[in-house]
């Protein structure tokens, strides 16, 4: 075995273990390594939550869920759909904080212009934020056909006009 | 140093590090056969969020024509790496292409880390000398023996799947601590994943009545993983832990919905014996009968 083979071992093994250990002390992400993070936070609220999008359809004004992969959406990741829910958190669009800054504004317009691209679903006027909630302090009554959130609070409206 | 020489630098043959090479770039041209990356060169830059290694190789978003271009080269050089054709000029390209278009969704809002050990491993093999077995040009030289230069990828790559598990299980416990395992977290995630409609059946829910279960399977994937990385030095560790890592990311693709297929993939890296010095067709580790059949067979061919 060479010296140069030696090194280029030597050198993949320290910059691994490098990378790994800066990203596991830090926290940090610096994809390919990390901190593999995800779900590591406990809660300590005993309920559990998520955002939810609707849009407002434009002529009968009648709201729908923009969360269903399946069935609409946003055409984000090339080869498939996403719910919009997850497109727009990834971007802090429903970050209050952000709520004037010309940024948010960009990718709103963007976002409605990728949705209007689809056909078959109606055009919509309105995007609606909302968090949905369950309490699991009665985690004897988890019952699949209590699929329906405890609580669910609107966040924001943000209409087409304003993004445009 | 020297003690760490027999894990970094066992001696392997070149068949088997060449073996694993086929399985790993054949596997990985199934696996992206039919995925099309073309789709983010029209995505609007409003969206870009690029990762750090591209912000420093001031790397950009090709047009779609040139992404369908990009990826098609690079399904190539992986069949090519699989094959051993060509081998070094191959896995370069492999690996440059491959971070490159594997990266590229992660840069657009948030990196997940579905296939960051596979860029990984395509940049070991990269540097590695793992065309000189078992490969098409390995038929053009001599055969060549068994060396520490054969064995350093397997052990760097094995490094780097081990660590990811390691990484995870300090993450929870450093951010949560044994709240990981004693809170009701995990009921949590289960109900949720079907609450929020991520997964179809409620299994995850009925799992989530029974707060006892659900703190053995915490305390369970936190173990696995935390004592991951002992199957680097201890080989017979891999009978438990490898099939409990299996089984853990069987789990989460069944219950959450997420199916880090890649790391499931990647375990064919603790596949075959622990040690790699005799060729891959060495029928050593069979059982007596078989040996002395082959002994028999050869004795009698030379009579």
């Amino acid at each position: 075995m060479t010296t140069v083979t030696r090194a280029k071992g030597l050198f993949f093994l320290a910059g691994f273990a490098l990378f790994f250990s800066w990203d596991i002390v830090t926290g940090g992400e610096h994809w390919p390594f990390g901190s593999f993070s995800m779900f590591s936070r406990v809660k300590a609220t005993p309920e559990i939550s998520r955002y939810e999008v609707t849009g407002v359809a434009d002529s009968s004004g009648r709201e729908f869920s923009l969360d269903e992969p399946r069935s609409l959406s946003f055409d984000f990741e090339g080869r498939g759909y996403v719910p919009a829910r997850r497109v727009l958190s990834r971007f802090s669009v429903f970050d209050r904080g952000a709520e004037s800054g010309p940024n948010r504004r960009l990718l709103l317009a963007e976002f409605y212009r990728h949705y209007d691209r689809r056909k078959g679903i109606p055009r919509i006027k309105a995007l609606r934020l909302y968090l949905v909630s369950w309490d699991l302090t009665q985690w004897r009554r988890l019952d699949p056909r209590l699929r329906a959130p405890a609580k669910r609070t609107r966040l924001l409206e943000m209409a087409r006009a304003d993004f445009e | 140093m020297n003690k760490l020489n027999p894990f970094l630098f066992p001696n392997t043959s070149p068949e088997w590090l060449g073996l694993y090479r086929t399985l790993f770039f054949g596997t990985f041209f199934l696996f992206y056969f039919g995925a099309d990356f073309s789709g983010w060169g029209e995505v609007s830059p409003v969206f870009w969020r690029p990762l750090p290694l591209f912000t420093f190789f001031h790397l950009g978003i090709a047009s779609a024509q040139t992404l369908a271009a990009l990826q098609l080269i690079w399904k190539l050089s992986l069949v090519a790496s699989a094959f051993g054709w060509h081998s070094r000029p191959s896995m370069a390209v492999a690996a440059l292409l491959g971070t490159y278009l594997l990266g590229l969704p992660h840069c657009f809002g948030g990196a997940n880390h579905v296939d960051n050990l596979v860029v990984l491993t395509l940049l070991v093999f990269a540097f590695s000398d793992a065309g000189d077995g078992f490969s098409l040009d390995s038929q053009k030289g001599g055969p060549r023996q068994p060396s520490g230069s054969y064995g350093w990828p397997l052990f760097v790559i094995r490094f780097a799947i081990a660590a990811t598990y390691f990484a995870a299980a300090v993450a929870k416990l450093k951010n949560s601590g044994a709240a990981w395992v004693t809170s009701d977290y995990l009921r949590g995630l289960l109900a949720g994943s079907y609450f929020f409609g991520e997964v179809d059946t409620p299994l995850g829910l009925k799992l989530a009545r029974y707060p006892m279960l659900c703190h053995l399977g915490a305390a369970a994937t936190v173990a696995t993983e935390l004592l991951f990385p002992l199957v680097l030095f201890f080989p017979r560790s891999r009978l438990v832990l490898v099939p409990c890592v299996i089984f853990l990311h069987a789990a989460i693709w069944f219950l959450f919905d997420m199916s880090f297929a890649q790391n499931l993939i990647l375990c064919l890296f603790w596949i075959g014996p622990s040690r790699l010095d005799k060729p891959v067709g060495h029928f050593h580790h069979l059982p007596y009968v078989w040996r002395r059949m082959e002994r028999d067979g050869n004795r009698n061919s030379s009579l």
